[in-house]
């Protein structure tokens, strides 16, 4: 946090260079938060890259007083997915189709079936939904923060990540009834 | 469980990511680019030149001023003439 700090202090004091450190730093992470929300691979890098250029050129506007880093450069990437999900696909991002088909033939389904099963659930969550999803299960971020990226009550994300949960687990509820 | 082991594989999957080498390179040159742009001085006599010459507005400011210098100019010397 402080060596994250002291780097800020000397990109703001004109070393160019020391961005990359951060960037080196990151980069995977908001490629993974990415990658995850967009399941559009042509244009995640694209989008990772934005954010990492918007953070650059807004880091005065950070404040080490008011959150992590980690937190202001996912909250960038966060608002740079939503966006362009919703240029992805209007109509959809709001709500789980009603018809969309989870569930599938039980003895048919192979693990690479199951994953992309589990692929278009996710996909298909909603959009604050899926988000509270990645950052916790993927990202592996404290609810406290996932709390400052979304602007919400912690309370409000576990309550998001439950029923993220509760939909998946259609998607491989078959799996466990062929289990037991 | 089986599907306990396929949910925890797929989430091992999904938290895997591979960024290309030149990630950060690309980002840089982004930066730089940028930094570069915002370094142009105000007084950049190419920059001036390109206005004027992609600019109609720029073009006629340029031929009012330049006429109204040489007015004035004029004025001058028929005062400098005139005076007793």
């Amino acid at each position: 946090m402080t060596e994250e700090i002291s780097i800020i202090k000397a990109i703001l004091e004109g070393n160019v260079e020391s961005f990359r450190e951060l960037v080196q730093r990151y980069e995977k992470p908001v490629l993974r938060m990415i990658k995850n929300l967009i399941d559009d691979h042509h244009i995640c890098e694209d989008i990772a890259q934005d954010v990492f250029f918007t953070a650059y050129r807004k880091i005065r506007s950070y404040d080490p007083a008011r959150s992590n880093f980690s937190t202001w450069l996912f909250t960038i990437a966060r608002n740079k997915s939503l966006n362009a999900l919703k240029k992805k696909r209007p109509s959809s991002i709001n709500s789980l189709s009603e018809n969309s088909d989870t569930s599938a033939p039980t003895d048919t389904l192979t693990q690479q079936e199951y994953f992309d099963q589990l692929d278009k659930a996710l996909q298909n969550l909603p959009a604050k939904q899926k988000t509270a999803f990645v950052l916790a299960k993927f990202e592996k971020l404290p609810y406290e923060q996932i709390s400052q990226i979304e602007g919400v009550r912690i309370g409000t994300i576990k309550s998001r990540i439950n029923r993220a949960k509760k939909k998946l687990r259609l998607a491989f509820k078959s799996f466990e009834e062929d289990d037991v | 469980m089986k599907s306990e082991k396929f949910y925890d594989d797929w989430k091992k999957q999904r938290s895997h990511v591979e960024v290309g080498d030149d990630f950060a390179e690309k980002v840089m040159n982004q930066v730089y680019q940028y930094e570069q742009k915002k370094s142009v001085p105000l007084l950049d006599v190419r920059w001036f030149f390109e206005f004027v010459s992609t600019n109609s507005l720029a073009k006629i400011a340029l031929f009012v001023s330049g006429g109204l210098l040489g007015l004035a100019r004029i004025v001058f010397i028929v005062c400098v003439f005139l005076r007793p």
